[in-house]
C-alpha cells in the first residue's frame, strides 16, 4: 500500500504547491521553482502510474518518472543560481546539454533495461530494471551539480551576499533527498518509494526557503477553481485505483445489489467528490486565504465606518479596534498633535484606563524619523537608527514603560497629524512585514479622517468652551442644562452660581495674568468637584456655574462650601510677599424644592447670588420659596461718596494715631490729597477717579502706624535696615485698607505711591504705566509735599527748588507728562489752587 | 540582540546605520542632536548639587543661556567633589570611576565618574570605531565574533581599560591575552604576551597608542628567529605565513614586518603624535590606521571615517565648543579670562581650537577645557559625501607637553622637579621636539646659577640624568616612556649664564612652555654670542 500512497500523496502535495504558485506574482526564481515542481510531478506521478500499471504501460511511466528525476539536478542548479544572483552561463549550458542527452538516452533504453513486473511471494508487484554503463553520465552530472552548488553557496556566504541561515532549508532538503535516493538503492527497502518521499520533503524545504526570502506570498491564491482542480486530481487517482476493487467487493459481498453496482459506485464517488471539494477548500482557506479575506472584510468595514463619523472619540475607537482585530497587540495609543504643548500626546488608548502620559515632543527624534520615513516602523528599527542617539533617557524610559513595539505615523498630505504607538505584540512576537503593511494601509486611510475629526473637535471645543478656563461657555451650558433638566425632571437638580468678589481689584492689584490664573484655578476646582455627572461652565466674566443632577439642597450647600473654601485658599504657587486673597459669593437653587422649571431654577439662582453680593459678599445664599431674596439692586459702593464717610472717623482715628508717632503725617495726607486731586483734575480724569485719588492720598501713609517711632522721627540718616523698615509702610497700608472692604479700590493707587517711572521704586518695582495713573499722581504729590514741609531730618525746601527737583526727576522718578503738568499747575495756581477740569 | 548576532544575521546595513549613521547626518541634524542632548544634561545637572554650583543656582533654559551664563571649567572646579568620590552630588549615579594622571606629585590622579548611560554611548561609539577601522567605504565593514584583538592601550583604571569589558557585552572578540589573564600583567607584559599570541594564532584587530603600535612593530622588525621552539603551538595558517614571510624577507634583504604575517582587518590608533606615526604604521602593517580620540573626561569622542583623512566628532558623547587659538593664548596668559567659544557649525577651516566639552548622559564635566587642540581641516568631505566638519588632533595646549600620549608635563611639574632636584638652575624653558625618527622628547634649555658654575660638577649629561631621576620619581608614566617605548624622553641644553636676562632685556618675556621657535633661536643665539664674545 505505501508504494501507492506515498507517490499519490507526493503528487497531491506537488500539485497543491504548483496550483498555489500559479496565482502568485512570478519572477524568474518562482518560475524555475515551478518548473522544478513539474519535474517532481513527473517523477512522483510517473512512479504512481507505474505502480498502478496503467496504460500505456509500466515501462512508459517508468521512463517518465526517471526522466522527471533527471531534470531535477539541472533545474536545481538554475534555481540556486537565480536565488543567489550567480550567472554561471557556461555550466548552465553544459548541464542543459547533459540533461537533454540523458533524457534521450533514457527514452531510448540506453540507461536502463526495460522495466518488467514480477510478483513477489506476498502477491505484490515489483518492478525490475537494470542500469547500463551510460548511467554514469547522470551520476557525473549529479555530482558535478552538487559540487557546483556548494561552491556557489559557499561563495555567496563568503561574499556576505547571503547568510548560512538563509540556506538552512535548502541544505536540509538536499541532505534528505540524497538520503532518500541512497536508501532507494538498497534492495531491502528500495521497494518503498523513499526517493519520492525525500523529494517531497525537499520541495517543502525549498518552499520554506523561498518563502522566507519573501520571494512570493501564499495568500492571494485560493479560489473555487483551485479546489476543483485539486478535487479532480485526487478523485482521478482514487477512481483509477479503487473503482475495480469496489466493484469486486459489491459483487462478492452484496450480490443482491449487483445490478446497481454502477449506480452505487457513481453515488459513492459523488459523495466523495463533495467531501473532498469542501475539505480541500476549507483546508486552503485555513492555510492561505482566511486571514486575508477577514482582513479585507474588516478593512472595508472600517473604511466605511470612518466615513460615517466625524467624532474623534468614535473614530479612534474604530481605528484601535480594527488594529487589535488584525494585530495581536494589547495596548494602542493614539497620539494627536497638541500645538499648545508642542507635542503629540496620547489622547485615546485601547483601554480607557490606560495611562495617557505618553507623548512625543515636536522636536523628538522619533517624530523627525517618522516624518522622514513616512511609514510604520518597529521600535527596533528606531533603536537601530542614528536618530535614537538624540533621544533623552527619560524618553527611552517612557518607551520602555509603555513597552512600545511599533510606531505608525498618520499623515494628512505631508503633515504628520498623529502617531499610533503600539505596544509589543503578545508573547513578544515580532512585527511581521504583513503587520507593517496592514498598519500602513490603515494609516493611509485614517490620516485625513483623523485630521478632519481633530479639527472638527477643536472647532467644536472652541465654539462650546471658554478659551481661558476650558469650561463650557454660557451658550453651550444652557443647551447642556436643558438636556440634563429633561433627563432628571423626575429627580432633583441643583444649580450653583459662583461670583468672584472684587475681581477687577484683584486684576488691578496682581495683574491680569494672575487674574487669569485664578479663573483657571476656579475652573479646575469646579471640574473636579462636579465630576463626570456635574456640568460646569464659565457663566460670565467672573461668574461660574455648576449644575449637579440628583443633588439636594443640603448636598449642594456642602459642595458650595467646599468650593468656596478652596477658592479662599488662593491660587498662588509662588512665594510672593502678597497674600492674594480671593473670596466668592455663591447662590444656590434646587429643583424641584425651590424652582418649578428650568427658567425658575436659573433666575432663582441668579437672585440668590445677587443677594449674596449685595449683603456683604463672601457668603453662600440658598434660594428658598419662603424667604425670597431682595431683588432691589443697590449701587455697590466704590464710587459712592458715602463709603468714605462711613470710614472717615476710622481713618481720622488712624491718621491721628500716626500723628502721635509721626507729626507730619496727618497734614501731609491732607496736602497730598489736595495736590494729587488737582493734578488728577488737570489731567482730565473724571470725578469718580479724582475722588478715588483723593481718598487714596488720605490713606496712603496709614501703614506708618506700624513703623517704630524712633525710626519715623530719626534725625540722622537712616541705616539700610531702617530704610527697609520704612519701606514696609506701603505694605502695612494695604493690609489695613484690606480690612475696610468698601475701600479696597484705593489699594492700587496707594500701592503705587513709591513706585518710580524707571521701575526702581518699591515695593513692586512697577515701571512706567504698569503703575496706575492714580499711583503716579500720588507719587508726585507725595514727593512735593515731603520736600516742601519740615521733616525730622531736614528743613523744608523752597517751592521753586522742589518744583525744579520734580522737573529734574521727570522721566526717571516721575511720569514726565504728569511731572510737567504738576509743575505747571503749581506755578500757575500756587499752593491752594482750585480743582480744574 | 548582540552586535555579533546581528552580524551573523547579516544585518549589516542596519548596524552601519545605527553605529556609523552619524556620518550620514548633515551639520544641521548633528547640531540638533547636540542641542537636544545638552538640554537633557542641563536638566540632570540642575537637579544635583554639582550642577547647581556650576550654574550658580539658576538652571539655564536654553543653549544660548547655558553658553552665556556658565563659565568654562577646569579640573580644579571638580576636584573636591570627584576626588572625594561624592556620588550624591553628581547628576547621575556613577557605574565606574576612571582615573588618569594629573599633575604628578601635587595631585597624583584625576578621577572621572562614568554613568551607565555614558558607558552605553562609549560602547556604541567604540563599536563604530571598530566598524570604520575595518571599512574601505560607506556601509562596508568586516568585524565579527572571534576576531582576535590585541590591545596596546592602558588598562583599568584608565578609560581605555574599559574597552574589553564594554565590548564583550556586544561582541565576542578574542582578546590577546584574555582580560582575566591580563589583569595580573604589567602593560609591557600584556603587550609582549599579546603579540606573541598573535604570532601564533593570527591577529585581526590591533588597537593601540600610536607610539606603542610603532614600537611593537619596530621590535618585530628587529627581532631574529628563535629557532624551532618558537614555532611550537603555532596555528598551521600562521606557520605557512611565517615561513613565507621569512622567505620573502630574506629575498628582499629586509627585516620582518607585521604585514608579512598578519592580514589585518583593523588597525586603530590614538594618542598625541599619531599623525607622525600613521604613515609608518601603514607601511609596516599594510593597512592604513584609523585614528580616534578618547579621553578620561570626555570618553570616546572622535573617529576618522573609512577615508581616514581626519576625525569627526560623535554627536552623542559630549556637547562640543571650540576656543580659537588666539582666545586660548589669552586664556593661558590671563587666569580667569573667559574666552569666546564657537560651535561645530561656527568654525573656520584651518583654524586651531582648544576643545571644550560638556559630557552628556549624566557626566560630571560642564564646559570643561580639555586642553586638547584640534585643527579644523574642512567643513565637509565632498568626495566621501560627509557633510560634517573634519578635524586633525594637533597636540595638547602649549602649556602642557604630552609625550607619545603617555605623560603630560606642565610648567608646574617641571618646576617641582627642578626644586626637588636642588640643582642650581637659574632659569629654564621647555619645548616638545621630535628626533630624526619623529619620536617626541622634552627639551629643557636651562641656565645655571652663576654661583654654581665654579662649585658644582656640571654638564648636560649629568643634569639630564639627575633630572631624569626626579621626573621618574615624580611621574611613573615618564619612566614607561623609556622602558616600554625605548624613547629617550629628555634632552638638556645648558645656555650661558645671563642669557635669559639678556634675552628679556632685548625681547621681553619668553614663554616657559613651548616658546615660539624664533624666540628659542634668539635665546640660543644670545647664548652663543656670549660664548663667542
Amino acid at each position: 500500500m505505501p508504494t501507492v500512497i506515498i507517490p499519490a500523496f507526493a503528487l497531491f502535495a506537488y500539485s497543491l504547491i504548483f496550483v498555489a504558485l500559479t496565482a502568485v506574482k512570478k519572477n524568474k526564481t518562482v518560475l524555475l521553482f515551478m518548473m522544478m515542481l513539474v519535474s517532481f510531478i513527473l517523477f512522483s506521478g510517473g512512479s504512481l502510474l507505474m505502480r498502478l500499471m496503467l496504460w500505456p504501460g509500466v515501462d512508459f511511466w517508468c521512463k517518465v518518472s526517471i526522466g522527471g528525476m533527471f531534470l531535477i539536478p539541472y533545474l536545481y542548479y538554475c534555481l540556486i543560481c537565480e536565488f543567489v544572483g550567480y550567472q554561471g552561463f557556461f555550466q548552465r549550458r553544459v548541464f542543459l546539454l547533459m540533461t537533454l542527452v540523458i533524457l534521450m538516452l533514457n527514452f531510448s533504453n540506453a540507461l536502463f533495461t526495460e522495466a518488467t513486473v514480477v510478483s513477489t511471494s506476498a502477491g505484490q508487484a515489483e518492478f525490475i530494471f537494470e542500469a547500463k554503463w551510460p548511467i554514469l553520465i547522470p551520476v557525473v552530472l549529479v555530482f558535478w551539480v552538487v559540487i557546483a552548488l556548494f561552491r556557489i553557496i559557499f561563495r555567496s556566504i563568503q561574499n556576505k551576499e547571503r547568510a548560512l541561515n538563509d540556506y538552512a532549508p535548502l541544505l536540509i532538503g538536499i541532505s534528505v533527498l540524497a538520503l532518500g535516493t541512497t536508501l532507494a538503492t538498497i534492495p531491502a527497502i528500495g521497494k518503498y518509494p523513499l526517493d519520492t518521499l525525500a523529494g517531497l520533503v525537499n520541495a517543502c524545504c525549498l518552499v520554506t526557503m523561498l518563502y522566507r526570502q519573501r520571494l512570493f506570498k501564499l495568500t492571494p491564491v485560493v479560489s473555487r477553481g483551485t479546489a476543483y482542480a485539486l478535487t479532480a486530481a485526487v478523485i482521478l487517482v482514487f477512481l483509477v485505483n479503487f473503482i475495480q476493487p469496489i466493484e469486486r467487493t459489491i459483487l462478492l459481498r452484496f450480490p443482491q445489489f449487483s445490478e446497481y453496482s454502477t449506480s452505487l459506485i457513481v453515488l459513492l464517488f459523488t459523495l466523495l467528490i463533495i467531501g473532498i471539494y469542501h475539505t480541500s477548500k476549507q483546508f486552503l482557506d485555513v492555510m492561505f486565504s482566511r486571514d486575508e479575506n477577514r482582513q479585507t472584510r474588516l478593512l472595508k468595514e472600517y473604511s466605511e465606518a470612518i466615513n460615517r463619523t466625524i467624532q474623534l472619540e468614535e473614530l479612534s475607537g474604530l481605528l484601535i479596534q480594527v488594529i487589535r482585530e488584525n494585530v495581536a497587540v494589547e495596548k494602542i495609543y493614539l497620539c494627536l498633535k497638541k500645538e499648545e504643548e508642542h507635542a503629540y500626546r496620547a489622547l485615546y488608548g485601547a483601554n480607557m484606563l490606560d495611562s495617557k502620559q505618553l507623548m512625543f515632543a515636536f522636536d523628538s527624534p522619533c517624530v523627525k524619523w517618522l516624518s522622514m520615513k513616512q511609514q510604520s516602523a518597529t521600535m527596533n528599527d528606531f533603536r537601530h537608527s542614528v536618530w535614537y542617539k538624540s533621544l533623552w533617557e527619560t524618553e527611552k524610559e517612557q518607551f520602555d514603560q509603555y513597552q512600545i513595539g511599533c510606531f505608525v505615523p498618520l499623515f494628512s498630505d505631508t503633515e504628520l497629524v498623529g502617531i499610533l504607538a503600539l505596544s509589543e505584540k503578545n508573547g513578544h512576537a515580532r512585527y511581521t512585514q504583513d503587520n507593517l503593511m496592514f498598519l500602513d494601509f490603515i494609516a493611509s486611510i485614517s490620516g485625513i479622517a483623523i485630521k478632519n475629526a481633530h479639527l472638527y473637535e477643536m472647532i467644536y471645543h472652541k465654539a462650546s468652551h471658554d478659551n481661558l478656563t476650558g469650561l463650557l461657555n454660557r451658550e453651550f451650558f444652557f443647551g447642556k442644562i436643558e438636556k440634563a433638566f429633561q433627563d432628571h425632571i423626575q429627580s432633583s437638580i441643583a444649580l450653583i452660581l459662583f461670583n468672584l468678589d472684587d475681581f477687577s481689584l484683584y486684576n488691578e492689584l496682581y495683574g491680569r495674568s494672575e487674574g487669569d490664573r485664578a479663573l483657571q484655578g476656579v475652573a479646575e476646582i469646579l471640574s473636579a468637584t462636579g465630576g463626570r455627572a456635574g456640568i460646569s461652565a464659565r457663566y460670565g466674566n467672573k461668574e461660574f456655574a455648576l449644575l449637579l443632577p440628583d443633588t439636594d439642597g443640603q448636598a449642594a450647600r456642602k459642595i458650595a462650601e467646599m468650593v468656596k473654601n478652596q477658592i479662599g485658599r488662593g491660587f498662588d504657587e509662588t512665594e510672593d510677599q502678597w497674600e492674594k486673597n480671593l473670596t466668592v459669593s455663591v447662590g444656590i437653587c434646587v429643583y424641584p424644592y425651590a424652582a418649578g422649571n428650568l427658567q425658575e431654577l436659573i433666575s432663582h439662582t441668579e437672585m440668590a447670588v445677587f443677594y449674596a453680593k449685595q449683603n456683604g459678599k463672601n457668603q453662600i445664599i440658598s434660594y428658598t420659596m419662603e424667604e425670597k431674596p431682595i431683588l432691589k439692586k443697590e449701587n455697590p459702593g466704590k464710587n459712592n461718596p458715602r463709603v468714605y464717610a462711613q470710614y472717615a472717623s476710622t481713618i481720622y482715628a488712624l491718621t491721628a494715631a500716626i500723628d502721635v508717632k509721626d507729626h507730619y503725617t496727618f497734614n501731609h495726607s491732607n496736602n497730598v490729597a489736595n495736590y494729587a486731586a488737582r493734578l488728577a483734575a488737570a489731567v482730565g480724569l473724571n470725578e469718580e477717579h479724582i475722588e478715588l485719588i483723593r481718598e487714596a492720598a488720605l490713606l496712603h501713609d496709614i501703614g506708618k502706624i506700624g513703623i517704630p517711632e524712633d525710626i519715623l522721627n530719626k534725625t540722622s540718616t537712616l541705616t539700610e535696615e531702617e530704610y527697609a523698615v520704612i519701606q514696609q509702610h506701603v505694605e502695612n497700608s494695604i493690609s489695613i485698607i484690606r480690612h475696610l472692604p468698601s475701600l479696597t479700590y484705593v489699594i492700587p493707587a496707594v500701592l503705587g505711591h513709591h513706585e518710580r517711572w524707571d521701575g526702581q521704586g518699591y515695593p513692586r518695582r512697577l515701571k512706567q504705566e504698569e503703575n496706575p495713573i492714580a499711583g503716579r499722581c500720588l507719587a508726585i504729590a507725595d514727593a512735593y509735599d515731603a520736600m516742601t514741609t519740615k521733616r525730622s531730618y531736614r528743613n523744608p525746601m523752597s517751592k521753586e527748588k522742589a518744583l525744579a527737583e520734580i522737573e529734574r526727576c521727570a522721566g526717571t522718578q516721575f511720569d514726565p507728562t504728569l511731572a510737567a503738568l504738576f509743575v505747571q499747575i503749581m506755578k500757575e495756581d500756587g499752593e491752594t489752587g482750585e480743582l480744574k477740569k | 540582540m548582540r552586535f555579533d548576532e546581528r552580524v551573523k544575521k547579516k544585518e549589516n546595513e542596519s548596524l552601519w546605520n545605527e553605529y556609523c549613521g552619524f556620518l550620514d547626518l548633515d551639520l544641521k541634524s548633528t547640531m540638533e542632536i547636540q542641542q537636544r542632548l545638552l538640554m537633557e544634561q542641563i536638566q540632570l545637572l540642575g537637579n544635583c548639587r554639582l550642577g547647581k554650583r556650576l550654574f550658580s543656582g539658576q538652571v539655564p533654559q536654553s543653549v544660548d543661556e547655558f553658553r552665556n551664563r556658565v563659565r568654562l571649567t577646569s579640573y580644579e572646579d571638580y576636584a573636591d567633589t570627584l576626588l572625594s568620590r561624592r556620588r550624591q552630588d553628581l547628576p547621575s549615579e556613577p557605574s565606574v570611576w576612571i582615573e588618569t594622571t594629573w599633575e604628578g606629585g601635587r595631585h597624583p590622579v584625576k578621577a572621572a565618574p562614568y554613568s551607565e548611560k555614558m558607558l552605553n554611548t562609549f560602547r556604541n561609539n567604540t563599536l563604530a570605531c571598530l566598524m570604520l577601522a575595518s571599512s574601505q567605504g560607506r556601509g562596508d565593514f568586516s568585524i565579527a565574533a572571534q576576531d582576535k584583538v590585541l590591545y596596546g592601550v592602558a588598562p583599568l583604571p584608565y578609560a581605555t581599560g574599559l574597552l574589553p569589558h564594554l565590548l564583550e557585552e556586544e561582541i565576542a572578540l578574542e582578546v590577546l591575552p584574555s582580560p582575566r589573564v591580563a589583569q595580573s600583567m604589567s602593560f609591557k607584559e600584556r603587550n609582549v604576551t599579546g603579540f606573541k599570541m598573535g604570532m601564533k594564532q593570527g591577529l585581526d584587530i590591533f588597537f593601540a597608542l600610536s607610539a606603542v603600535a610603532y614600537y611593537i612593530s619596530m621590535a618585530l622588525q628587529e627581532a631574529k628567529g628563535k629557532g624551532a621552539s618558537s614555532l611550537l603551538g603555532v596555528h598551521p595558517k600562521m606557520l605557512v605565513r611565517m615561513l613565507r614571510a621569512r622567505y620573502q624577507c630574506e629575498k628582499e634583504h629586509r627585516g620582518l614586518q607585521p604585514r608579512d604575517l598578519f592580514k589585518m582587518k583593523a588597525l586603530i590608533v590614538a594618542g598625541t603624535d599619531s599623525r607622525y606615526y600613521k604613515d609608518k604604521l601603514e607601511k609596516l602593517w599594510g593597512v592604513r590606521p584609523l585614528e580616534i580620540f578618547a579621553g578620561t573626561e570626555p570618553t570616546c569622542i572622535a573617529t576618522e571615517s573609512w577615508a581616514r583623512n581626519g576625525m569627526y566628532f560623535f554627536p552623542d558623547s559630549c556637547f562640543y565648543e571650540f576656543v580659537p587659538e588666539k582666545e586660548m593664548m589669552i586664556r593661558l596668559s590671563q587666569p580667569g579670562y573667559q574666552p569666546k567659544t564657537y560651535l561645530l557649525d561656527e568654525l573656520t577651516v584651518d583654524e586651531t581650537y582648544e576643545l571644550v566639552v560638556t559630557v552628556f548622559k549624566g557626566g560630571a564635566f560642564v564646559r570643561y577645557l580639555t586642553g586638547d587642540c584640534y585643527r579644523c581641516l574642512a567643513m565637509e568631505d565632498r568626495e566621501n559625501h560627509i557633510e560634517l566638519p573634519r578635524f586633525e588632533f594637533v597636540d595638547r595646549i602649549p602649556t602642557l607637553i604630552d609625550i607619545a600620549g603617555f605623560t603630560r608635563i606642565s610648567e608646574k611639574s617641571i618646576q617641582d622637579v627642578i626644586d626637588l632636584s636642588k640643582l642650581a638652575i637659574e632659569d629654564w624653558i621647555a619645548l616638545k621636539e621630535y628626533d630624526e625618527q619623529w619620536r617626541p622628547y622634552l627639551h629643557l634649555i636651562v641656565e645655571m646659577k652663576k654661583s654654581s658654575v665654579d662649585t658644582d660638577a656640571l654638564n648636560s649629561r649629568l643634569l639630564k640624568s639627575h633630572l631624569q631621576a626626579y621626573f621618574t620619581y615624580f611621574d611613573s608614566d615618564y619612566d614607561d616612556l623609556q622602558k616600554m617605548l625605548g624613547i629617550d624622553p629628555l634632552k638638556v641644553t645648558i645656555v650661558c649664564c645671563g642669557t635669559f636676562a639678556r634675552y628679556r632685556q632685548q625681547n621681553g618675556s619668553i614663554q616657559k612652555m613651548n616658546a615660539k621657535k624664533y624666540d628659542v633661536l634668539d635665546l640660543l643665539a644670545i647664548s652663543r654670542g656670549s660664548r663667542e664674545g
